[in-house]
């Protein structure tokens, strides 16, 4: 997605990327990112969260006129309450 | 704050652990991206959403598609982008595919990751000007190059179309 994003601004148009995986996003540097640090599948928004969604949207859109350099990645990490220890269980890991 | 996950160590360390030998190698760029600023403010913009969710359409008159069916890849050798109207609702759309975390997000409130319903009202409160009459579906796929040179140039087609000013991406 990211290299979409380069393609469209390389062509004039602004373009923010929502994005869980920091580490990926950051290695494929779009031009703008809003990381919302919630598990693989939730971009734009814990689910059943309305609110928390709509705030996500209104961050990531300002962005697209506050952002001050070229690959700026603003970091808004959102806590997952259903169950605080995902991080931990990904991929198999168990600790 | 840097407790972050580290997916590509995470990912490169699970597939070794499967038998393959190559690790997937993730888009890297080290330059200074591309960087326009908009010419207008946010309510007097068109937008665009793309998403790589794996997003299909309830037909009218046919059976409901059939939610994670897997990974949904793009073909070889032809851009895979998908419209899909911006008016549509909500409940007219299935998550088809498998890339998420299947543990902890079940793929059923659309919302979290297309958010048809909320660019609605944004658009509806004036925050947004006015938004793309289709939004754009693409499916992910491994080759980097194929995503440059098939699916961004396709992107760029339609956005153009659609005479939009400012895009969201909202990847899986």
């Amino acid at each position: 997605m990211s290299l979409v994003a380069r393609h469209l601004e390389s062509n004039g148009l602004p373009t923010v990327v929502l994005a869980c995986a920091r580490d990926i996003t950051a290695a494929a540097n779009p031009p703008r990112a809003l990381f919302t640090d919630l598990p693989l599948g939730s971009t734009c928004g814990r689910p059943n969260e309305p609110e928390n969604q709509r705030e996500i949207l209104r961050r990531g859109l300002a962005l697209l006129h506050e952002a001050q350099r070229p690959g700026q990645i603003v970091d808004v990490p959102y806590d997952w309450p259903r169950n605080p220890r995902w991080k931990g269980e990904l991929y198999g890991d168990n600790h | 704050m840097n407790d972050f996950v580290n997916y590509i160590e995470k990912t490169h360390a699970y597939y070794l652990r499967q038998g393959y030998k190559d690790a997937y190698q993730y888009a890297r760029n080290e330059d200074t991206p591309p960087f326009v600023r908009p010419t207008k403010p946010l309510k007097a913009c068109r937008l665009m959403l793309v998403s790589s969710a794996g997003i299909e359409i309830v037909p009218d008159d046919g059976p409901r598609p059939e939610p994670f069916r897997g990974r949904n890849i793009g073909p070889k050798g032809e851009a895979s982008v998908f419209p899909i109207p911006s008016d549509i609702k909500a409940e007219k759309l299935v998550y088809v595919s498998g890339a998420h975390n299947r543990a902890e997000c079940s793929m059923l409130d659309i919302d979290a990751f297309f958010p048809v319903t909320h660019l609605r009202a944004l658009r509806d409160e004036g925050i947004v000007g006015s938004l793309a009459e289709h939004y754009l579906r693409i499916k992910p796929r491994y080759s980097q190059r194929e995503t440059r040179e098939l699916d961004a140039p396709e992107v760029l087609r339609r956005c153009r179309e659609e005479r939009v000013d400012v895009v969201l991406l909202a990847p899986i």
